[in-house]
């Protein structure tokens, strides 16, 4: 069982990796609450990018039921999508 | 389903080889030659073993479409185009949808997908199609052009708007509503098939919606077209090696001025570039393959470069051959002939050459600025 505070611990993590590969593709320095699609800088690829990473640096897969625009709007969004399906999936994966 | 005692290639070799041109001069594929490919998993060879496909990684695929794109560029095209339906199945159907199309799909039967509109090229924004919600059914509405293997394809898996983003509807080529137009006289790959498609009211049930719901247009797009760069690619690739090796046997048999032309410097030269472009593509695809069997984000500009290369390389590589084999190639009925006009096609689908610029400049801008 995951505890709380480790959840959390995991969520900052998954946040702060985030900003930095966000930074890295788009030169853009974003807050965790940062609207990623509004800020208009971002390429035609880089939501598939975006949904890539997620996939590859948290191990885990998210099906066209998680593909939407709202849990990937922030990076909170996304890390709360990452803490659930990392949730529902915990012997399927280890963490890269 | 898969014969594993002979090789995909060549069962591909035995279907296709010296068929080609025949085929291009009647605009036509025999559909037993399609059903057979299928049905031995190669039009779509990554779908996993566990769904009666090949189960193939990019990489091995990625060398099954450079086979086949060498020999006939228009059982490419349609090979390309069933893959893109078979990954779309795979990235965002549900499982019932995987379950039920992907073994047909390794079992001869065939599906193209339907994105382009006469307003919506490169400019996907620009299209009209509607996939709207009427009581329990679907009901899709619009007019696609050059859809590659609509003459072929049992199911058309159809791009369109929703009132809440974008979707891919999985229609029948039979249903009632659905009017297929060949395109007449095509410049390039003249058998794949390609069709104007028309979709008048054709109402399917809510399940054929890939997923089940609407997704973000963008990434629908990026997702399937990337799938199709890759294999681009890879075709071009395969049509690129054909030229080199049509010049060179033809350079070092064709004598001018007491010596076989693969002695004079200026055929050498030609020669060299070919040699260059094959080996550069080669690199370029087995990079965006590796990436993608990786997982790797970094795939999908990998694929964009090698596509953009790919398209470029072959285009210039069958004009070079033509120069070389010169009047040896220059009447329909060769590979060389027939990869100038379908090297240029490439050129122009899957992301045109200016579209793939732009993108590229924005990779190296993130990359270098």
């Amino acid at each position: 069982m995951t505890t709380g505070k480790e959840l959390q611990v995991s969520s900052h993590r998954v946040e702060v990796s985030l900003l930095e590969f966000i930074q890295r593709r788009t030169k853009l320095r974003l807050g965790v609450d940062s609207d990623i699609f509004a800020t208009g800088a971002v390429t035609s690829l880089f939501a598939l990018e975006l949904v890539l990473q997620v996939e590859q640096a948290f191990g885990v897969v998210i099906d066209s039921d998680d593909l939407n625009l709202e849990n990937f709007s922030s990076v909170k969004a996304i890390a709360s999508l990452v803490d659930r399906l990392q949730g529902a999936h915990q012997n399927e994966y280890t963490h890269g | 389903m898969a014969d594993d005692s002979i090789s995909p290639t060549d069962i591909a070799t035995e279907l296709l080889a010296g068929r080609a041109d025949a085929w291009d001069h009647a605009c036509e594929l025999p559909s037993g030659v399609v059903r057979a490919l299928g049905a031995r998993g190669l039009l779509s060879a990554e779908v996993p073993r566990t769904l009666g496909g090949l189960g193939f990684t990019s990489q091995a695929n990625g060398e099954l479409t450079a086979h086949i794109g060498a020999i006939c560029g228009s059982t490419r095209s349609v090979m390309t185009s069933q893959g893109i339906a078979a990954w779309a199945l795979q990235r965002f159907g549900t499982d019932a949808q995987r379950e039920e199309y992907l073994p047909q799909l390794s079992a001869g039967e065939t599906m193209c997908v339907a994105f382009s509109e006469a307003n919506a090229g490169s400019d996907l924004t620009g299209v009209r199609t509607t996939i709207s919600q009427a009581d329990e059914c679907a009901l899709v509405q619009g007019e696609k052009v050059w859809v590659t293997g609509a003459h072929y394809a049992r199911w058309i898996l159809v791009f369109g708007h929703c009132s809440k983003g974008a979707a891919l509807a999985i229609v029948p080529a039979s249903s009632p509503g659905v009017q297929i137009e060949r395109v007449n006289n095509p410049l390039g790959c003249r058998a794949a098939g390609h069709a104007h498609v028309r979709f008048d009211g054709v109402r399917l049930a809510s399940e054929e919606i890939l997923g089940g719901r609407p997704l973000p247009s963008s990434l629908l797009i990026s997702a399937l077209l990337t799938y199709g760069r890759i294999s681009v690619a890879w075709g071009c690739l395969g049509m690129l090696r054909a030229c080199l090796a049509a010049s060179a046997r033809h350079a070092a048999t064709r004598t001018t001025f007491g010596k076989p032309i693969s002695e004079h410097q200026l055929i050498r030269r030609h020669i060299a570039e070919l040699y260059v472009a094959e080996r550069s593509l080669t690199a370029a695809c087995e990079r965006a393959s590796r990436l993608w069997d990786e997982k790797s984000p970094e795939h999908v500009c990998a694929a964009v470069l090698a596509k953009y290369m790919g398209g470029r390389y072959a285009a210039r590589g069958a004009s070079t051959g033509l120069q070389i084999l010169a009047s040896a190639a220059a009447q329909d009925g060769n590979i060389v002939a027939r990869a100038y006009r379908d090297a240029k096609l490439m050129e122009i689908i899957e992301g045109s050459n200016e579209i793939s610029q732009l993108m590229l400049a924005d990779e190296a801008m993130a990359v270098w600025a």
